[in-house]
């Protein structure tokens, strides 16, 4: 194009004026070029930062022997490389013998974080990924050396054959406390979900369960002895609505999730999932209702 | 003519530079424009109740925006109130009819169909009275108005017409959401 304009510039033997103005036109349409590309790469910039914003509690292991743990936020994409250093995934889970003063947890600004929550050393850290396990033999003629925990969970607002999920559960009892980050569920045609846990040392404990984007529960008086353990807990579903894993439902949640309800995002894209909560590949308002019906009180603090 | 090649050449290129920095420059003020803190405001207003002394009404009005030109959507909105008096015992919230609610009034005049009011309770302790309100607005889009909106009317019976009641906001449960990522609380508790 600009050979074009040279060469007929020159045919028609133009004046210098005349050159000057096709000089501005040149200039203008430069600066529209450089408005495009500039607007262009902010939209590009935009979409990536807001992908990048969903951030999520961890219970970060500091190595420190006078504070060993520390609740933090961190971005959704940097959570592996967290578990893989021994942190635990979402909030710091209380001791059981430091539960005493519970009362004072909705003063905690992690619930259960680190106001409240005077976690030891002695903390095992599992990330564990346990896939649907077979079934065991109807006639087992051989003694197992070691235990294995067969459960069974329910999420609120899924009623169907659906993907599998992760979920942590922590065995803790006065002396012990065990996290076990990513257990993999796998789901019935009820839309029940099963999780294996194998290797568990024999006691008696409190479990606590928590799924991505719900509450806590926790089931009291578990005990785990040599062999197949089986518990049902599908009773007591995992209420929705912590998107941010810090284990309570606030207004901030319901505007996370708000937030991603429009039509960018839908269906359901990368790093949105937690909030797609039947997971039927879109964030809709059967979502939002969902939880609103837990969200009857300013602050719901999940089971601890 | 070649010098005339060139000439375009470096317009074009200095075009390009232009509009590098007036974008850039663009960019950058209406990033300090549209930063969403402190633009949204919730006010109070409160009057006797004709015909009934001992009750004040207290409309509860909020907007998102201080300016046509710097007002942002919301997605959503809580508050939790508390209501002292001298004799806080004497205090007490009453429905329009002046009969003791555990409730307050949703306003009217917010579209219909497109908000979700999921807490709404009074308490009432030897400190006074509490109250819990939470709206959410469902729509796509969010809402915005850089107007005063009613969003609740509540109504405080007062046995004894001589004491007063002070309303305060409690500044760790009362937020306004905006609706775009990253979800930022721009109530402005200072107003």
């Amino acid at each position: 194009m600009l050979n074009n304009i040279y060469y007929m510039s020159k045919k028609s033997g133009l004046t210098a004026s005349f050159a000057n103005i096709i000089g501005v036109i040149t200039l203008i349409l430069g600066v529209f070029g450089g408005v495009y590309l500039v607007q262009k790469e902010q939209d590009i910039t935009n979409k990536a930062s807001e992908i990048k914003e969903h951030k999520v509690v961890v219970c970060h292991r500091t190595g420190s022997d006078s504070n060993p743990w520390v609740q933090i936020e961190v971005s959704e994409n940097a959570l592996n490389p967290h578990l893989e250093h021994g942190d635990i995934q979402g909030n710091c889970p209380s001791q059981k013998k430091d539960d005493e003063g519970k009362d004072d947890k909705k003063d905690d600004k992690g619930g259960g974080g680190q106001g409240g929550v005077n976690l030891g050393t002695n903390v095992t850290v599992v990330n564990q990924v346990v896939a649907e396990a077979p079934e065991p033999l109807p006639e087992v003629r051989y003694v197992y050396i070691t235990t294995r925990l067969d459960f069974w969970v329910k999420f609120q607002g899924i009623d169907s054959k659906k993907k599998n999920k992760s979920v942590r559960v922590i065995f803790r009892n006065e002396d012990e406390l065990h996290v076990y980050n990513k257990v993999i569920v796998t789901s019935d045609a009820k839309g029940v979900y099963k999780g294996v846990i194998t290797d568990i040392r024999p006691g008696t404990y409190e479990v606590l369960v928590k799924g991505d984007g719900y509450l806590q529960r926790m089931f009291e008086n578990i005990i785990i002895k040599r062999g197949v353990n089986i518990y049902y807990w599908n009773d007591r579903e995992l209420l929705a609505g912590d998107f941010n894993s810090d284990n309570i439902l606030e207004l901030k949640d319901v505007a996370e999730l708000l937030s991603v309800y429009n039509e960018e995002i839908n269906p359901v894209q990368t790093g949105f999932e937690v909030f797609d909560l039947d997971l039927d590949g879109y964030i809709e308002i059967k979502d939002i209702e969902l939880v609103l019906i837990n969200f009857n009180q300013l602050k719901l603090v999940g089971e601890e | 003519m070649k010098s005339l090649r060139r000439y375009y050449i470096f317009i074009i290129f200095l075009g390009v530079l232009v509009g590098l920095t007036l974008v850039r420059r663009d960019q950058y003020m209406r990033s300090l424009a549209q930063t969403p803190a402190d633009v949204g405001t919730v006010k109070v207003l409160t009057e006797k109740l004709e015909g009934k002394e001992n009750v004040s009404r207290i409309n509860v009005m909020f907007r998102t925006g201080t300016a046509q030109d710097k007002v942002e959507a919301i997605s959503s909105l809580a508050m939790r109130i508390y209501i002292k008096g001298q004799d806080s015992a004497s205090l007490q919230i009453v429905d329009k009819g002046a009969n003791e609610s555990d409730k307050i009034e949703i306003s009217s005049e917010l579209p219909v169909g497109e908000w979700r009011f999921p807490v709404n309770f009074v308490t009432k302790n030897e400190d006074g009275i509490v109250i819990d309100f939470a709206a959410i607005n469902i729509t796509k889009d969010g809402y915005l108005s850089s107007e005063y909106r009613k969003l609740a009317t509540f109504y405080i019976k007062n046995d004894k017409e001589e004491s007063d009641f002070d309303l305060t906001f409690d500044n760790e449960l009362s937020f306004m959401y905006s609706k775009r990522r990253p979800t930022t609380n721009i109530w402005d508790a200072t107003k």
